[in-house]
């Protein structure tokens, strides 16, 4: 459920901000049934057991279409996006948000409230005006650290999603020299979009010692789920599964309430998918034996098997623990 | 591939290790879905807040956790 798309934090936000998000089991097994709905889909689907689909609040709930079924992220937001632009009815600023974006635009020239519009305006997915904003913000002169790596994060998140990989390159290089107050999170955050940048470019052994070495150095980062998701992603495509199954295991037994932690699952308990993985080479995949709900769980057990059978084998390495954690 | 190991355990024993003395840091972000059971009180937000109102139909069933919060359980 919380695979792929939807644990993708620009697609959450959207959703959030945007839609009514509604979810029920269509399956007839298990729980979460919802009659009313089934009633009110009924007839209306292509595909009428597992879709994403987006329907008008009139009399009729006029359908206006589901998205891929194996979607990747992008692809998901993009789907979102084009509902929203093609009824702009329906995507009206709240009166909120119109005070945040007057206030940026009509206010003094404050950093605080650029910034406030900047990342509005990024969930929104209206990125020219968000790199404007940001910009604008962090050549304010009294700007303060904190702000400076928001607007950091602001610019790096649109560079990346426009796969702008040399901007998010110096993008980085300068938040180096930010000394912010969250400063593990920054670096952290550092790390994690230079990684993205070779998980871009398939290298790999790049992106999972850049990740690892982030997931070392900031243990209580709070993107470190994002950090081991990929960690794993880069691992499975290095043919290292056992590896890669000890990151997306870590983030269920650690850290359960993680965006990240459904997508984790999904990924370590791949094999025994009724789907490819889009973000594992989709139907290139090979291996899987999938699946029911009872086969997904036992390929979960496996890979939490190997999850258990790594950490025991790492006992008693302490002095490096101790020299990292006096950094 | 031996030292790659050696390393991978290094480090991910460090990462361990430092748990026992620190809580890790997580994002709980997440997507504010309705839960099944409420869909006519789903379809008038949509009206009320004049909102597109998504639904995702889940195909390979939904545990009593899950039905009844959305970041919980299998679904």
């Amino acid at each position: 459920m919380r695979a792929g798309g939807f644990a993708e934090p620009r697609v959450i936000r959207l959703i959030n901000r945007r839609f009514v998000p509604f979810f029920f089991n269509t399956s007839g097994v298990g729980q979460g049934d919802d009659e009313g709905a089934a009633a009110f889909v009924d007839g209306k689907l292509e595909n009428s057991f597992a879709y994403l689909s987006a329907f008008l609040p009139d009399a009729a709930g006029t359908n206006l279409g589901s998205s891929a079924l194996y979607a990747s992220k992008d692809e998901l937001f993009q789907y979102l996006l084009g509902l929203l632009r093609a009824h702009p009815e329906l995507a009206w600023v709240t009166t909120e948000e119109a005070a945040v974006f007057d206030a940026a635009e009509h206010g003094p020239c404050d950093v605080t409230s650029l910034l406030a519009a900047a990342m509005l305006h990024e969930e929104l997915g209206q990125y020219t005006a968000a790199v404007d904003l940001a910009e604008r913000a962090i050549r304010v002169e009294d700007i303060t650290t904190d702000q400076w790596a928001r607007g950091f994060r602001v610019l790096a998140a649109i560079a990346r999603y426009q796969k702008q990989w040399s901007r998010v390159a110096d993008l980085c290089a300068w938040a180096r020299a930010i000394e912010a107050p969250d400063g593990h999170d920054l670096l952290a955050d550092i790390e994690l979009e230079l990684a993205y940048r070779h998980l871009a470019a398939n290298e790999y052994e790049q992106a999972r010692e850049r990740l690892e070495s982030a997931i070392v150095k900031h243990p209580r980062a709070k993107r470190s789920g994002e950090l081991r998701f990929y960690a794993g992603v880069a691992s499975y495509f290095m043919g290292r599964e056992d590896e890669a199954e000890f990151h997306w295991c870590w983030v269920n037994e650690h850290i359960p309430g993680d965006v990240m932690a459904r997508r984790c699952f999904v990924a370590a308990a791949r094999k025994g998918m009724p789907y490819s993985n889009p973000e594992l080479g989709g139907f290139s995949a090979s291996g899987m034996i999938g699946g029911n709900t009872r086969i997904m769980k036992e390929a979960y057990a496996t890979a939490r098997g190997n999850f258990l059978r790594l950490r025991d084998r790492t006992g008693g390495l302490l002095p490096v623990g101790r020299s990292c954690q006096s950094e | 591939m031996i030292i790659a190991l050696t390393a991978f355990l290094l480090q991910t024993t460090l990462a361990i290790a430092l748990e026992a003395d620190h809580s890790s840091g997580f994002d709980p972000l997440a997507i504010e879905w309705m839960l099944p059971g409420h869909f006519e009180e789903a379809r008038a937000r949509s009206r009320q807040a004049e909102r597109l109102l998504l639904i995702k139909g889940v195909s390979f069933g939904i545990d009593e956790a899950g039905a009844v919060c959305a970041t919980q359980g299998e679904w």
